[in-house]
């Protein structure tokens, strides 16, 4: 299959911390299809920094989330994750 | 006979069970109920609070499509579960609940359940359809709900009350009949019409944790088939009777995998450290177009592993601590990965605290410490359980709104998820074809039928007869074994062996060794062909005569009794579908040996069957798969 044209200019910045996102696909047994997001892996990113805190007072889960953004259908979210280093075997660029 | 009192109730709508479907059912049939001045009773065999395959709590929600936000359309579901069931679903179910879902999930939020959200408000998704929970205490939230809304509506709720045998009227549902569990009180519901959510089955097959471990399953054990006996008792056409489920899971408590899969990134090998996903990805193409598609189908990512397993590369190990020291050691200095550690350590736990806790138990048992050892992973013995990635139900309507010109004659009669006898209605585990429905799922599809059987209501608003004789007669059956026990259990000094009677753990003992051993249990690495499925018939016939010698001491004992009845005939139908299909679709989940390929020409369709009451017979009937959306094209198959 051709996959979805990314657009290109702005689709891969993370709006958050304005660094580039990195191509991810998720792993063998998630749902997540075929089709490569956008994850921004920034770690320094506030939104994933402040994550953690929020996840702790808020759900008293030990967890952040990084954003992610799917070019195919223009949807975009938080994506959990338990450690710094998590997902990160993911990124296919 | 025992002394019983016999309590009749007259209702409206009777609703049977009391997990996730019933409990969706009770919410949205008490609302029409009291807008038509009509009246709502649900039956629990157990207790609400508590009951149905939720019980313990869950990690996620696994269906939540998110349509309102854009993230996903009805077909993207339809796609994904079509694939996933190699390509034999009711599309017309699966959209129906796909597009009601998300409204379901939001009342668990507005109930109380806590869905993780960012800072904005947004969920977070584990998976594309998979919200985290703490969840906990999710079954209890969704049961007080059910709870309060039928009360409010002037209806009521009974627990503990075990619900054997249908009452008919002809072609049309007209009760139920059941015990209390807890007291000798024999119960008569009449209803106008009846919403079939009791659940699947486990323990049809010999499960792999038995003696001291028995009762341990991945499906709760007292999901005994209820649904399934009662809809073929009451002559319904069933669907997918075959289509069983295996789930892979940390071997003999089944905790779940898929938590260090996802977020521990822990890897699953053979005994060799070969990983079987990578090392036999090209058997994925015997199985094309369905092996083709991510996510891979679940029963090919089993039959992977088996073929490994098969091969003498046992057993299959989660690298629990690989990965674990991995992510510590990234932590950076020795402090921060300690630290890292016991953090992993406590998430580790929890995985299975907040779900499985049978698996802790096992683990803490086994000094088994995940962060130093791997631990083994297994195929599990079959289950029943058309809301997971199974598809075993009653063949139900669709919604009249969803058909097109091919679906309609086949897939519409009438009433939403109104099964083939009138005025019943099935959701969860009861309906078949429409998989994946999982917790939230099952819950709006309870609402589907809570609203449609309500309409059915109000449209034949007259209360079935009754035959009173035939109904006494059906109640002196059902408290048979106890009377056995009384006339016997004196003739031999230990009443549990007795030339008289079986005793239902026997009975169930017998009815596992005959499915695991003919019909592709564990022992038979889940194969089995013609000879094997005819022999099994033959062993069950028996079993089925000796169910009229089941001895039950008492009411705890007698509820066993019925168990086993029913899974029994669960244990019919899906030996007698897979001897209709000949070929083997699901290899993760079973193997004709004598027909070891998938055959689109000749079933690329549904195999249903129904036991014809009055004649004691069984047929088989072929259902043709019809779409309501264009076949997968190439950009399905590799787009999920």
């Amino acid at each position: 299959m051709a996959e979805k044209k990314f657009s290109g200019a702005g689709d891969d910045v993370c709006p958050y911390c304005g660094k580039k996102m990195r191509r991810w696909v998720g792993s063998l047994e998630s749902a997540w299809g075929f089709v490569p997001q956008f994850v921004c892996f920034n770690d320094e990113c506030a939104y994933y920094i402040e994550g953690w805190e929020w996840m702790r007072s808020q759900f008293k889960q030990n967890v952040s989330y990084r954003y992610r953004f799917n070019p195919d259908n223009g949807e975009s979210g938080p994506l959990p994750v338990w450690s710094g280093d998590a997902l990160k075997d993911g990124i296919v660029d | 006979m025992a002394k019983f009192e016999k309590v009749e109730v007259t209702t409206d709508l009777l609703i049977l069970g009391g997990g996730m479907a019933a409990c969706g059912a009770a919410v949205e049939a008490a609302y029409w109920a009291k807008k038509n001045g009509l009246k709502v009773t649900l039956v629990d065999k157990a207790a609400m609070d508590r009951s149905g395959a939720v019980a313990m709590g869950l990690s996620a929600i696994n269906q939540y499509v998110g349509l309102h936000e854009g993230k996903n359309t009805v077909k993207d579901y339809v796609d994904y579960v079509r694939m996933d069931l190699m390509g034999i679903i009711r599309e017309d179910l699966v959209a129906n609940i796909a597009r009601h879902v998300d409204s379901t999930v939001h009342l668990f939020e507005k109930w109380g359940l806590p869905i993780w959200k960012d800072a904005e408000g947004r969920y977070v998704h584990e998976g594309r359809w998979q919200l985290m929970i703490n969840g906990e205490s999710y079954k209890v939230i969704v049961a007080e709900a059910a709870k309060n809304a039928l009360q409010e509506a002037g209806g009521e709720y009974f627990e503990r009350v075990f619900i054997t045998e249908p009452i008919l009227d002809g072609d049309r549902i007209a009760g139920a009949i059941g015990f209390s569990t807890r007291e000798n009180k024999a119960y008569v519901f009449r209803a106008k019409s009846v919403i079939v959510a009791m659940g699947g089955a486990v323990h049809v097959f010999k499960p792999r944790s038995t003696g001291e471990g028995l009762g341990r399953a991945w499906y709760p054990p007292w999901n005994s088939g209820s649904s399934a006996y009662f809809t073929l008792r009451a002559g319904a056409e069933m669907t997918s009777q075959e289509v069983r489920f295996i789930p892979v899971r940390f071997k003999d408590a089944y905790g779940p995998v898929g938590a260090w899969f996802l977020l521990f990134k822990s890897a699953a090998t053979n005994a060799m450290g070969g990983n079987y996903m990578i090392e036999r990805k090209d058997e994925l193409e015997s199985w094309k177009p369905y092996g083709l598609v991510k996510p891979i189908p679940a029963n090919l990512r089993n039959w992977l592993g088996m073929l490994d397993v098969m091969e003498g590369k046992g057993p299959i190990f989660m690298r629990t601590a690989e990965a674990i020291q991995k992510i510590a050691a990234d932590a950076g200095d020795e402090k921060a990965a300690k630290k890292k550690l016991k953090e992993l350590e406590a998430e580790a736990w929890e995985d299975f605290l907040d779900m499985t806790i049978s698996q802790a138990i096992l683990w803490a048992a086994n000094n088994v410490e995940p962060e130093k050892r791997s631990s083994e992973i297994a195929a599990a013995e079959p289950y029943f359980i058309g809301s997971h990635s199974g598809a075993s139900g009653a063949w139900i309507s669709g919604p009249e709104d969803l058909q097109n010109g091919q679906t309609k004659n086949d897939y519409f009669w009438g009433y939403s998820h109104m099964s083939t006898v009138k005025g019943m209605f099935c959701a969860g585990d009861a309906s078949g074809a429409s998989s994946h429905k999982f917790s939230s799922g099952s819950h709006a599809e309870g609402r589907i039928c809570g609203k449609a059987a309500v309409k059915f209501v109000v449209e034949n608003n007259t209360l079935p007869s009754m035959d009173t004789a035939a109904v006494d007669k059906m109640i002196e059956a059902q408290f048979k074994p106890l009377d056995v026990f009384a006339e016997f259990s004196g003739k031999t000094t230990d009443p549990e062996i007795n030339p008289h009677y079986i005793k239902p753990k026997m009975f169930m003992f017998r009815l596992q060794k005959i499915m695991d051993e003919y019909v592709g249990g564990v022992s038979a690495q889940f194969a089995t062909n013609k000879a094997c499925l005819d022999r099994a018939l033959e062993l069950l016939a028996f079993l089925k005569e000796d169910s009229a010698n089941l001895a039950a001491a008492d009411l705890h004992e007698l509820l066993r009794c019925w168990e086993n009845v029913q899974r029994l005939w669960q244990a019919e139908a899906h030996t007698r579908t897979i001897l209709f299909r000949e070929e083997t679709r699901w290899p993760g989940y079973y193997r004709r040996t004598d027909f070891p390929t998938m055959d689109e020409a000749n079933w690329h369709c549904f195999a249903n069957c129904r036991w014809i009451p009055g004649k004691n017979e069984w047929e088989m009937i072929k259902r043709p798969m019809l779409h309501l959306y264009p076949k997968a094209q190439e950009h399905e198959l590799v787009g999920g």
